[in-house]
């Protein structure tokens, strides 16, 4: 072997080993004093119930404001083959810091709620309009809660969150409606 | 067209390069190592985190003078603040202490309360970092800048104490307060599932599995409890004790007029919310941690409590600090001027499960839903 093969053979040894090393060391790198990126958040907060899955969305897709009353469309999907039907509450509650020194917001104060008992053919789908008929109180955090009605409350959880936003009035910062 | 050299070298090449990773970690994006949660009655204390927003002086200044001057001064106290001045007028307004304070200069705006923030997990092994566990977003952040700037609190402390401090942001929504851990347990409190379930997990489950890895200890979750964090209403003493609140016992303690239920929502006591709450649907909220407790195998001890109409307002006796010096056991144990019976009573039950008691002037505190154990944080004990 020639002086020249075995320095051919090190320099691609060199490039390939360090090329390996750099690429998959990227990973730890970042993961080491300060790992600060969560997982991400479930795409869609569903509650189950009799086989009905359940979701919660602004009606429209729409973001609301202080002093509105906002519309929601309950989306219930049988996910099985038979006939099914579910009791579900939906509850808004509104919070906000009153004190600023405080060390934890007040418990939310209950803003509206609403029964909807929910019928549905093996697979169907049906979308049902809500609206919440109270204004929507300002610098405050919504909650929407939806739970199974027919599920005896001995043991968590009863419900989800199913919706979140927050009224702000500063102009800079415009309300926001995400589904959670 | 590759040359016989040129193949040869990458084929040694990746043989180097995947040793050389084999031997300084895997190539996979994973969390640091931690140990289980820290305890909070067991060891002495050696490190803690308390926070200091010159806003919240009037409030929290008496209860730091008060707990600093107890502590022993072999105690590290460090003070998170958002700048030197806020920093430099909190040693004025607390004046000298035996321990040792040092400040950790954040630069943002924060709250006073310190126990929230995050979970102190232990060192995997002799000498490697403890790990702070902060919950992936405060509550009420949206409309609250204080707030938002609480969440950066945990990676601040890492910052100052790297390397024997990390941080990591969890996946889940949670208070610190949320969780009490012993050297056994911890236990959760409903509302963190409440915050989660078909947020970040999936299932009940789910949840607790992630919990029981993250934590390394036996996870109880609570199906019952008050709407408040776990240390407003019950404290693990040591010995599988618990020790829990019981409106009853205080409502036997205060003036007649006040114990009535009829007159609860009118009275003016120690200037609650709305009065003491005694009703029946609060009792059994107690009464039921305490029997999920018992269940978990623990020994349960009660003492009275006063919570307040709005839910949030406690005269609390359990919201403590608790150290333990070989065979001897401390308590900082709030009090409150103006409920001397309560006080007198509260020592009493502190005094018979052998604690020595190292009182605590929270008056100025306790109107705002919170109490010492609120505003100090564990980073470490011995």
């Amino acid at each position: 072997m020639k002086t020249k093969d075995l320095l051919t053979i090190a320099t691609a040894a060199l490039g390939t080993a360090s090329l390996t090393v750099v690429t998959f060391w990227a990973g730890p790198i970042d993961a080491g004093n300060d790992v600060d990126a969560p997982p991400p958040k479930l795409a869609k907060s569903l509650l189950i119930s009799h086989g009905v899955e359940l979701a919660l969305a602004p009606a429209g897709g729409r973001t609301f404001k202080a002093g509105e009353q906002p519309e929601f469309a309950l989306t219930a999907l049988n996910t099985t083959s038979q006939p099914a039907n579910a009791s579900v509450c939906v509850t808004m509650t509104a919070t906000a810091p009153v004190n600023k020194l405080s060390r934890a917001i007040p418990i939310p104060a209950v803003l509206w709620r609403q029964e909807q008992i929910v019928s549905l053919q093996p697979n169907e789908t049906k979308v049902y309009a809500l609206c919440a008929h109270t204004n929507l109180p300002p610098m405050s955090v919504i909650s929407l809660s939806l739970q199974d009605l027919d599920q005896k409350p001995a043991r968590l959880p009863v419900g989800i969150v199913a919706l979140t936003f927050s009224t702000v009035i500063d102009g800079l910062a415009p309300a926001v409606a995400s589904i959670r | 067209m590759l040359r016989w050299q040129t193949l040869v070298g990458i084929l040694i090449g990746l043989l180097s390069g995947t040793a050389i990773l084999a031997l300084t970690g895997s190539p996979e994006r994973r969390p640091v190592p931690s140990g289980p949660i820290l305890s909070e009655c067991d060891g002495h204390l050696r490190e803690l985190v308390l926070q200091y927003e010159p806003a919240a002086k009037a409030v929290v200044a008496p209860v730091y003078h008060d707990f600093l001057c107890a502590l022993d001064r072999d105690v590290s106290v460090h003070f998170v603040c958002p700048d030197r001045a806020a920093f430099d007028e909190f040693v004025a307004a607390v004046g000298p202490v035996p321990c040792r304070v040092a400040p950790i200069l954040v630069g943002h705006p924060m709250t006073a309360w310190s126990r929230d923030r995050w979970v102190a997990l232990t060192p995997p092994a002799a000498g490697a970092a403890t790990t702070l566990w902060s919950p992936r977003g405060e509550a009420g952040e949206e409309v609250w800048p204080a707030r938002a700037g609480d969440q950066r609190i945990g990676r601040d402390i890492a910052a100052a104490l790297a390397p024997l401090v990390m941080a990591r942001r969890s996946g889940l929504y949670f208070d610190g307060g949320d969780f009490l851990a012993d050297s056994d347990t911890v236990f959760v409190m409903p509302r963190v599932l409440q915050r989660n379930i078909q947020q970040t997990v999936r299932s009940r489950a789910e949840f607790v599995g992630l919990l029981s890895r993250e934590l390394k200890r036996r996870v109880v979750l609570l199906d019952e409890a008050p709407d408040h964090h776990a240390g407003m209403f019950m404290a693990s003493v040591g010995g599988k004790t618990m020790l829990v609140g019981d409106p009853s016992l205080a409502r036997e303690l205060i003036a007649p007029e006040m114990a009535q239920p009829r007159h609860a929502a009118t009275n003016e006591f120690m200037n609650l919310p709305g009065g003491p709450d005694f009703t029946e649907p609060t009792q059994h909220l107690f009464d039921a941690v305490a029997a999920q407790c018992a269940a978990a195998g623990y020994k349960i001890v009660r003492i009275p409590v006063v919570p307040a109409l709005d839910g949030r307002t406690y005269l609390t006796y359990v919201n403590v600090l608790l150290d333990q010096q070989g065979g001897r056991r401390l308590v900082y144990l709030p009090f409150y001027r103006g409920a001397e019976t309560l006080n007198a009573a509260a020592r009493t039950v502190w005094a018979s499960l052998g604690y020595e008691i190292r009182p605590v002037d929270c008056t100025t505190a306790y109107r705002h839903f919170g109490c010492l154990h609120c505003l100090v944080n564990v980073l470490s004990r011995s």
